[in-house]
């Protein structure tokens, strides 16, 4: 059985318009959990509190037994935090902000770090603001080992990186929480991305999670289903999430119970996508103006 | 500390600053009112912060491993560190302003606070007060408070530093009492205002740090 990293219990945080509403979910050790949701689901606010940034209101946060908020400067040691890529002080050289950021890590490793600009074919000369973006991830990447976490959270690390960044950098994902054991926690709107590569899920709507599982799991409670429009009833159409039509077919999202009922149809494994597209749409409103 | 000192010296003080922590040597001024050249190194805050804003350092503090409040911490080290250097930077040119002073007639040079250790005094506990009032200001909403927080800090310090300029020049043989200190009493007394001066910088400093820390905790970044 694998070790929790990383657990959230209940946690909660209020906005006026908008709560995290009791998280609950683990991170195993050398895990990647995709963390999927709609824009302001809750992923970020998260994300933010899992590394101390936002007070939360109730619940706790424990990575490796130790509580965020008590120890916050050791807590902080283990964690690497990238929201996208590296973009702070954009004038600076990488160097320059390297030598101030790795002042401040205790277990700091030099030689480790070298490897990791040379793997990235990182160039320390060169400015932030002259970094590409699939290059801010790398440095930020190339930082947050070079520190020894134990924990990675990754905040759409792969938005604006075109197919071959993105797969590099996934691929990278892969090979760290392989052979590393660090446990990655990545959010993003690009679902074909976790399809690749993720454990776990962990799906958060409106502040609260829907549902935490191992991806299997999780894609095993839905199922796609096409066939012809002229064969369904109006029964077995209402069952249908995310319902579209394209000439004579029809295609949509059913949850995996009903599987019997769609039996004369083609019914397949549901992507990711399809889950997200059923959970986030549903069942086509009967007062939608469409 | 040294750390954040540090790092805040390789990332976050624009040119301007220092040209402003400079401006102290205007002391050299004979007739000048001595405190105006220590208001300059305060006016040199004015970009500081903007530009750490622009800079994300708020985030990039946080995310190092220190504590939330220390993003506050470093930057008290850093006002503080400036305003100490401003005052050291100076004194070669308070020597110089004496000397030349020395040179001119009598009747060319109002009352005034002299170069000795009673203006360090009154400097340092001008610098506490814009420390105080700032950062706690400003950290409870930085995005939004940085003009109104500077604006309001710095006018505390012109009306303290304009009161006790006019203090010295409205009451009689004040300045010559202060400023001669071949008079035991008078050394004394000086020293006594240094002294006080740079305890209350130190604790009004610290404190500025506690309430700036406290309110910053309570910012959701």
């Amino acid at each position: 059985m694998s070790n929790t990293v990383l657990e959230l219990i209940d946690v909660t945080k209020r906005y006026a318009s908008f709560t995290l509403d009791h998280v609950s979910f683990h991170a195993d050790e050398g895990r990647i959990i995709g963390f999927i949701g709609r824009n302001g689901a809750g992923k970020t606010t998260t994300m933010k509190a899992i590394y101390g940034l936002i007070e939360i209101d109730e619940g706790s946060i424990i990575l490796d037994g130790k509580s965020v908020k008590k120890d916050e400067q050791d807590i902080k040691n283990d964690i690497g935090l990238l929201f996208g890529g590296i973009d702070y002080y954009p004038n600076q050289k990488v160097k320059t902000l390297t030598s101030v950021t790795k002042s401040f890590y205790s277990n700091w490793d030099e030689a480790l770090y070298r490897k990791w600009l040379k793997y990235f074919e990182l160039d320390e000369e060169k400015r932030i603001k002259e970094l590409s973006n699939g290059m801010k991830v790398k440095y930020g990447l190339a930082v947050a080992l070079s520190h020894g976490a134990k924990l990675l959270i990754l905040d759409e690390p792969t938005s604006g990186l075109d197919p071959v960044s993105r797969d590099e950098v996934l691929d990278c994902f892969m090979k760290i929480a392989k052979m590393k054991g660090t446990t990655i926690i990545f959010s993003t709107h690009v679902i074909s991305d976790l399809e690749k590569c993720a454990d776990d899920i962990v799906y958060i709507q409106k502040g609260k999670i829907v549902k935490a599982a191992t991806a299997e799991e999780f894609k095993s409670g839905y199922l796609k289903v096409e066939g012809e429009v002229n064969s369904l009833t109006s029964s077995l159409k209402d069952k249908i999430g995310h319902y579209r039509e394209h000439g004579n077919k029809f295609a949509g999202t059913i949850p995996a119970e009903y599987k019997n009922d769609f039996a004369s149809y083609d019914v397949t494994e549901a992507s990711l996508e399809d889950i997200m597209l059923f959970i986030e749409r549903g069942v086509e409103d009967e007062e939608s103006p469409f | 500390m040294k750390n954040l000192l540090s790092k805040e010296l390789k990332l976050c003080v624009p040119t301007q600053t220092w040209i402003f922590v400079a401006l102290s040597m205007c002391i050299c001024i004979p007739s000048w009112p001595v405190m105006t050249s220590y208001i300059y190194v305060i006016a040199g805050f004015m970009p500081l912060f903007p530009i750490a804003l622009a800079n994300r350092d708020l985030l990039y503090t946080s995310i190092l491993p220190v504590k939330k409040t220390d993003v506050v911490k470093g930057k008290v080290l850093l006002m503080c560190f400036l305003q100490l250097v401003s005052i050291l930077w100076s004194i070669p040119f308070a020597v110089l302003k004496v000397f030349m002073s020395a040179s001119m007639p009598p009747e060319d040079l109002y009352p005034e606070l002299g170069v000795n250790p009673a203006l360090f005094g009154f400097i340092l506990i001008m610098f506490m007060m814009f420390n105080l009032i700032y950062v706690p200001w400003y950290y409870k909403k930085p995005d939004t408070k940085n003009a109104a927080a500077q604006l309001v800090s710095m006018f505390a310090c012109m009306i303290y530093m304009g009161i006790i300029t006019a203090v010295f020049i409205a009451v009689p043989g004040l300045a010559d009492f202060i400023n001669n200190l071949a008079n035991p009493v008078s050394l004394g007394v000086n020293i006594g205002i240094l002294v006080a001066g740079l305890l209350l910088f130190i604790g009004g400093s610290a404190l500025a740090n506690y309430l700036g820390g406290k309110a910053f905790q309570k910012v959701d970044l």
